[in-house]
């Protein structure tokens, strides 16, 4: 990222202040005088041979019993693995049993998503939001929140939780229906936002093609139509 | 039945004895009642710790240690009226009360400064169905009964371990530890507001859960097989309105499933493994 500084006449108002500040940018950085130059590399030096690499402190290379004890034992760990190679059950084990876990953790957060109570439903939204990795099931069920929960604070949530799902072929149409589903202005300035922050622009264009064609509600109309502009679409 | 005291009854009189200074009265003793086949054990505690275990076949073993104590004189006398300590043996049940019944617990004025602290170490017949509580500043434990459990804690955590059997284990403020011997007997609820649940199961031992909650996750070192639970349906009436609820909990199924266990935590983690 450049450092350099736009003047835009406003910000620095007098020509006496924008060619000191062009000076400072073209200044030349002070450098270390030789004697400083001298001092550092005095000190790296002799940290360096105080300190020594981490294996001449463990290992001195005065002691050849060191040597022949640490041949002794890589060859003991070398016959070690011949005779027991790495268990590769284990290894399946744990990993299926990894997958077993997300598994249920993905049911778990699916029934919160359908709890009665609106503050779990709100938590479990918010949970799904944070989610690296979110499956077709975790954003279908998002998607049933944004369409149909009784709290619009859920709806509004689970809308904004979608993000990037919007672009799947499958989610960006049902998000349409959505728009077009819901009259609440407040949805569908949330579907509308969502969109525009996480649309590709085929969304984006499909978008603008549904506010002229009447799809959003009328105060929003503009507001879709004035961000197209900005966004040159 | 048989009483014997360790401690003969200390009374404290603090503060030079002055009338408004703190009372406090400690007793340690012991009770045992003869039972027969099919022995219960019904606790009802307030402040301590609830501790069971397994005893020989025919008698139920207390060992008791309490702490009266009140902000004056006076405060302690009424308390030995508004908070008893009640203990015997109704047929084949043995029952250990602190405090009044809940329907005249406010007649009377308030007991300013009174407690009554029991901790209590029970041994019962390995069969003997247990119902254990305990409110504050304290945990409940069982271990090795076969019997059917069902404890309850409010500020404090319940260890369960060697259980074949329960029918609620429940705290609101604490962990919950269930550890089974076999498979479980019948269905069961774990369930606890702030606090982790460990479910551990005997090798061979299978069960089916169902997992309710809300900021928690799950957590295992055992194989568990996803499976759906069916959806629970709840008709409340109010205001002569009618409202269904549907609610559908994750579950799974640890070996090849059996009696449904239900863990539920609203702000802790469910951990399975194997004992």
């Amino acid at each position: 990222m450049s450092d350099r500084i736009e003047d835009d006449g406003e910000l620095f108002g007098d020509s006496a202040s924008r060619d000191l500040w062009q000076q400072l940018q073209t200044a030349q950085k002070a450098e270390p005088s030789a004697q400083l130059r001298q001092r550092v590399l005095h000190d790296l030096n002799r940290h360096g041979e105080r300190s020594g690499s981490w294996w001449t402190r463990l290992l001195p290379a005065t002691s050849p019993q060191w040597v022949g004890l640490a041949a002794a034992c890589c060859a003991s760990l070398g016959l070690g693995l011949l005779m027991f190679p790495p268990d590769t059950q284990i290894d399946q084990r744990m990993a299926r049993l990894e997958m077993q876990l997300d598994s249920v953790n993905q049911q778990l957060l699916i029934s919160r998503l359908t709890a009665t109570s609106p503050s779990a439903r709100l938590a479990a939204v918010l949970q799904a939001s944070t989610l690296d990795q979110r499956d077709a099931t975790v954003a279908s069920a998002l998607l049933q929140r944004a369409a149909t929960d009784d709290v619009p604070s859920v709806r509004s949530a689970a809308i904004g939780a979608l993000g990037n799902e919007i672009n799947r072929p499958e989610t960006s149409g049902q998000i349409f229906e959505l728009l077009a589903a819901n009259d609440s202005p407040i949805v569908q300035i949330a579907i509308i936002d969502l969109i525009l922050r996480h649309g590709e622009l085929s969304l984006l264009q499909s978008l603008k093609q549904r506010a002229s064609d009447g799809e959003v509600h009328p105060s929003l109309v503009g507001y879709v139509e004035e961000t197209m502009g900005a966004l040159e679409i | 039945m048989r009483v014997s005291h360790l401690l003969s009854p200390v009374l404290l009189m603090m503060a030079n004895g002055a009338s408004g200074a703190p009372v406090v009265e400690t007793n340690e003793w012991t009770e045992s009642y003869e039972v027969v086949a099919q022995a219960e054990l019904f606790i009802d505690n307030i402040w301590g710790n609830v501790e069971v275990i397994r005893g020989s076949s025919d008698q139920i073993e207390l060992s008791l240690r309490s702490i009266r104590r009140a902000d004056d004189e006076e405060n302690f006398e009424y308390s030995l009226e508004q908070i008893p300590l009640r203990i015997g043996k109704f047929g084949n049940t043995v029952a250990v009360k602190v405090g009044r019944d809940q329907d005249d617990w406010w007649n009377g004025r308030r007991c300013e400064g009174c407690a009554l602290r029991l901790d209590v170490v029970v041994s019962v017949p390995v069969d003997a169905t247990i119902n254990v509580s305990t409110v504050n500043d304290g945990d409940v434990t069982v271990r090795g009964i076969r019997g059917d459990v069902t404890a309850t804690n409010v500020n404090g955590s319940i260890f369960t371990s060697g259980l074949t059997s329960c029918q609620t284990i429940e705290t609101v403020n604490g962990d919950i530890e269930a550890d089974f011997q076999t498979s479980p007997a019948n269905d069961c609820r774990l369930e606890t507001l702030n606090g982790d649940i460990a479910l551990k199961l005997s090798d061979g031992a299978d069960a089916d859960v169902e997992v309710d909650l809300v900021y928690g996750k799950i957590r295992s070192t055992v194989e568990l097989t996803p499976q759906s639970v069916p959806a629970r349906v709840e008709h409340t009436s109010e205001n002569g309105k009618r409202r269904y609820t549907i609610e559908q909990s994750a579950g799974f199924r640890i070996g090849s499933g059996g009696k449904t266990l239900i863990l539920k935590s609203l702000n802790g983690d469910v951990l399975v493994e194997r004992s």
